[in-house]
């Protein structure tokens, strides 16, 4: 058998013969029985050869027919899931069996592409893609969405419909079995799966993939490897594919609940469960929100240092001990002076005396110096200025500099989003999650908006921004390499929108909170300093009262005992003169006991003080502590203090007191009383508790009984008890400040007590009310 | 009519009637087949449809769904008669029988010695004479540098089939009458 006579035939039977050859082929043909033999053998195998062909075309529309029996079969599956999760695979079923497809023309196709896959031997599946948004799902769950517009055809957009052709070898056996390589030049690559996706016009051209829209692949895996890369396939000479420019793939986040999530600042919620406080998420939400108290603003800045600094001296609109604050800008520019002399004055004025002309006019407008405070910026005066200049319109939403100050991540924004509005967004997922830890660190708002307002970009490259708004932490997030949620989803612009107005809205309740509890406090401080006011005039009052009442009494008293009648006085030669009512005067004044003679009658006459003293057992447990004396002969009272516990008075010899001892803390009143006394060391005495009512009957009924007429005392009761309530207030407040001051350092990384002004002015106003004591 | 619209309309033709298939394939089991073996007779049966229409020479008296179960009944008969030597023929199918049929089952197992060859000669062999490409189309589709080349590596192909099919088929059953 001769590969020439193999020639031969078979040019013979193309009849590229001239008629020469074949004449001379003929003959041969005749004679020869080998060649005969081989002729006929050779067009047998030329049949044969035509039906193993057709017998790979009739395997071919086998293939098909089952695939389609199959997509049938899953078609009904899918349905059934999509009801449960994503109702695009609904549209692949439609597409692939309900609507009628003029497939009979597409099954050449089919066919044709079926013969000459990129993966040689591997079964493929076919997709068809209507220009529609589609989506689909691959026999091994690989999810492929092509939004409309996704391919081109000779860089023009394809608006026909497109037949995918998808290959897929995700598990090592089907690889394997079907030769794949998995090289990168000469190295060995790990492989989680490969696939081919082409997407094929009706009439058999390949269309490209729009750059612009782009297909969107996601490829289950058994596990997220670091590192793990898409890789390009490219067949070499020998058919093998080697795989070249690796492109880090992204990973696909998994939307969590909003519920299960938690974008707290770290150490919130362990701090309040220490601290035993309520767990459900409206409280804690609300506190938070509480918190958003601080420099939102500037002219929140200057509200804040006007008030802790400036308003003792200085008031907006008028004059006080300082010169009026309002406008004083102006003033100073007027004069022709710098905005840097002002400030300078502000922090030291005396450097500037030397300088301007104007600063000294200042210096002396009152015999107050006034305070230097070395430690504010130009920004902090600034501000304080601006406020002062533009009182009752606090822009709170202005987002300024803050001079500096502390900034945080507003509580008002991360309530916002922290909403089940955005379930199945990038920000409801763990590692969003993990990102707002850092963001909250960041101290920097502008960082959380460039995550909540891009949600239709990957997350990584969010990632990236924000690394590159100056936060390098960033970078080992960028590096994750996180993809998008959803990219297309329709309400992503109306989040958006409902960031933006709910962040309004929690802000502006959360400073309305703030306001009306300030106006509360305000009128609580006015209410107090108006009943601290009267109650002063109303003791100076009593104590000349009772000064006069008692003269009145010691003078009557020493008339008596002088023999009554007129009252002379005389002056002997170089001694002061001394009238018998200066005597008694000066004996009252002093509380002493005195002896007065008549210089006319030599009579004598006594007025008589007997020591009275008594301690109170465990008198640091009161934080105020009074005796009320109530004499028998005089209307008015008298209202003693008390040095370390330690009562120390005279008692006049002329009358019978009754003594009530009143003690106050925030437990509430103590009270012990004594009747009948002129004299005595009661030693130390305990004091009861007693109730508001109790201790105003008792004193009440001490103050009736001792005399027909007594001074009323009903309004000393009301300051008293005002006092007290007074003192709860300003401990619910200090305890208040220092709670928020706690959890503020817990929320806010980038707060500090240091810079924190509002603490130490209510401490202040806290100290004062601690020294205040009469 | 060109080759390709002519491979068009064979497989429209062809995927009509595999949809037939559950018919035959019940009407097969019921003659005692297997699954699997249904399938491989009705693909057989499809192959010698569409090559006996092919044939100019051919009438097609009879529906092609009818055509197809008669020739699976006897290809049927025929397998089972390979295997179970006891089998006797019915009469009617005896008469079906005829050179042609006896051609298609020769050509049949001369199709083994076609699947044994290397790959690339049996997509070159394919392409050419059951596609009918030019050498030009088939040389840029296999990636060989010219028609030349590809023509050279055809009669190389025939060559090796003629071999495969000498070593692997007794003389009696490669003659042709």
């Amino acid at each position: 058998m001769k590969a020439e006579n193999t020639k031969r035939i078979d040019r013979y039977l193309r009849g590229e013969m001239d008629e020469k050859d074949q004449l001379n082929f003929e003959q041969e043909l005749l004679t020869d029985k080998t060649l005969q033999q081989e002729f006929e053998l050779q067009k047998d195998i030329e049949e044969t050869i035509k039906r193993n062909h057709l017998r790979t075309v009739v395997k071919q529309i086998a293939k098909r027919y089952h695939f389609n029996r199959k997509l049938y079969y899953t078609g009904i599956i899918l349905v059934v899931s999509a009801l449960l999760t994503l109702a695009g695979l609904f549209t692949w079923k439609m597409l692939n069996r309900t609507t009628p497809l003029n497939e009979s023309e597409l099954i050449s196709l089919y066919n044709e592409l079926e013969r000459t896959p990129l993966i040689e031997h591997l079964e493929g599946e076919f997709f068809i893609w209507e220009n529609t948004d589609t989506l689909v799902l691959s026999k091994s769950g690989v999810l492929l969405s092509m939004p409309k517009s996704s391919f081109l055809l000779n860089g023009e957009a394809y608006s026909g419909k497109a037949i995918i052709q998808w290959q897929e070898a995700l598990d090592g056996p089907t690889m394997v079995k079907n030769g794949l390589s998995t090289v990168a030049d000469t190295n060995l690559l790990e492989t989680q799966g490969m696939f081919s996706f082409r997407a094929y016009s009706t009439e058999g051209e390949l269309l490209d993939i729009n750059p612009a829209t782009g297909v969107y692949v996601q490829v289950p895996v058994e596990e997220h490897k670091a590192g793990m890369q898409l890789y390009d396939g490219v067949k070499n000479e020998e058919g093998i594919i080697n795989w070249v420019n690796p492109e880090p793939l992204m990973k696909i986040p998994v939307p969590v609940n909003m519920d299960q999530l938690d974008f707290y600042p770290e150490g919130y919620e362990d701090t309040l469960n220490n601290m035993k406080l309520r767990k459900d998420r409206t409280y804690r939400d609300s506190l938070y929100l509480a918190m958003e108290s601080g420099y939102t603003s500037n002219v929140d800045l200057g509200k804040d240092l006007f008030e802790s600094k400036c308003q003792s001296c200085h008031r907006i609109g008028e004059n006080s001990t300082g010169p009026d604050l309002r406008f004083v800008r102006n003033k100073w520019m007027r004069a022709g002076e710098t905005k840097e002399m002002l400030y300078q004055f502000v922090r030291d004025w005396s450097e500037t005396i030397d300088q301007s002309a104007y600063a000294r006019t200042k210096i002396y407008w009152s015999p107050t110096a006034m305070t230097k405070f070395p430690e504010l910026t130009n920004c902090e005066i600034e501000s304080v200025l601006e406020y002062v200049d533009d009182r009752g319109n606090v822009d709170v939403a202005k987002e300024k500099e803050n001079c500096g100050h502390f900034d945080f991540i507003f509580p008002s924004k991360v309530l916002s989003f922290w909403n089940t509005k955005f379930n199945t967004t990038l920000l409801a997922t763990r590692e969003f999650e993990r990102r707002m830890q850092s963001i909250h660190e960041t101290c920097d708002n502008r960082v959380l908006d460039v995550y909540v307002k891009n949600l239709h970009l990957p997350l990584t490259e969010l990632d990236k921004r924000a690394k590159e708004m100056g936060y390098p932490e960033f970078a080992q997030f960028e590096a994750e390499y996180v993809g998008a949620i959803n990219p297309n989803n329709p309400h992503l612009q109306g989040l958006r929108k409902f960031y933006e107005q709910n962040t309004n809205k929690l802000r502006k309740h959360a400073q309305s909170l703030k306001r009306k509890e300030l106006e509360r406090r305000d009128k609580w401080d006015q209410e107090m300093a108006e009943a601290r006011i009267t109650e002063k005039d109303r003791t100076n009052a009593r104590e000349a009262q009772a000064f006069s009442e008692e003269y009145d009494l010691n003078y009557k008293h020493v008339v008596k005992q002088l023999g009554g009648g007129t009252v002379g006085f005389v002056i002997y030669g170089n001694s002061p003169v001394k009238n018998i009512d200066r005597q008694v005067y000066e004996a009252t004044l002093a509380r002493k006991t005195t002896t007065i003679v008549d210089p006319i009658t030599g009579k004598t006459a006594q007025i008589t003080y007997n020591g009275f003293t008594f301690e109170v057992e465990d008198h640091r447990s009161y934080d105020r502590l009074y005796a009320y004396l109530f004499p028998s002969k005089i209307n008015s009272y008298q209202r003693i203090t008390a040095t370390n516990g330690k009562f120390d008075y005279a008692l006049n010899d002329y009358m019978l007191y009754d003594v009530a001892v009143i003690g106050i803390n925030k437990k509430g009143y103590f009270y012990y009383q004594k009747t009948k006394l002129n004299s005595g060391h009661l030693g130390t005495v305990l004091l009861d508790k007693v109730s508001e009512e109790k201790l105003d009957a008792s004193i009440r009924q001490l103050n009736k009984m001792r005399m027909k007429k007594p001074m009323p005392i009903k309004d000393e009761l009301k300051w008293l008890f005002k006092e007290q309530a007074n003192y709860i207030e300003q401990e619910k407040r200090l305890q208040q400040t220092l709670f928020e001051r706690k959890i503020k350092e817990i929320l806010f990384p980038c707060f500090s007590p240091l810079t924190d002004s509002i603490p130490s002015a209510i401490q202040e106003e806290y100290g004062d009310m601690l020294r205040f004591n009469f | 009519m060109n080759w390709s619209v002519k491979s068009k309309e064979q497989e429209k033709e062809l995927r009509n009637l595999y949809k037939k298939f559950p018919d035959i394939k019940k009407f097969l089991l019921s003659l005692g087949c297997g699954t699997d073996t249904a399938e491989d007779i009705f693909q057989e049966a499809l192959i010698i449809y569409c090559r006996k229409k092919s044939n100019p020479d051919f009438h097609l008296h009879t529906e092609p769904f009818f055509y197809l179960k008669s020739t699976c009944k006897l290809l049927w008969y025929n397998e089972s008669r390979k295997t179970k030597n006891t089998f006797e023929l019915p009469r009617e199918v005896s008469d079906i029988q005829d050179d042609w049929f006896e051609k298609e089952l020769r050509l049949k197992t001369l199709e083994n010695a076609i699947n044994l060859i290397g790959k690339k000669c049996r997509e070159i062999l394919h392409l050419f004479y059951g596609k009918g490409w030019s050498m030009t189309d088939i040389a840029y589709k296999v990636g060989l540098r010219n028609d030349k080349v590809v023509k050279a590596q055809k009669y190389r192909c025939i060559q090796e089939a003629k071999k495969l099919v000498i070593q692997l088929t007794p003389s009696e059953d490669r003659l042709t009458h």
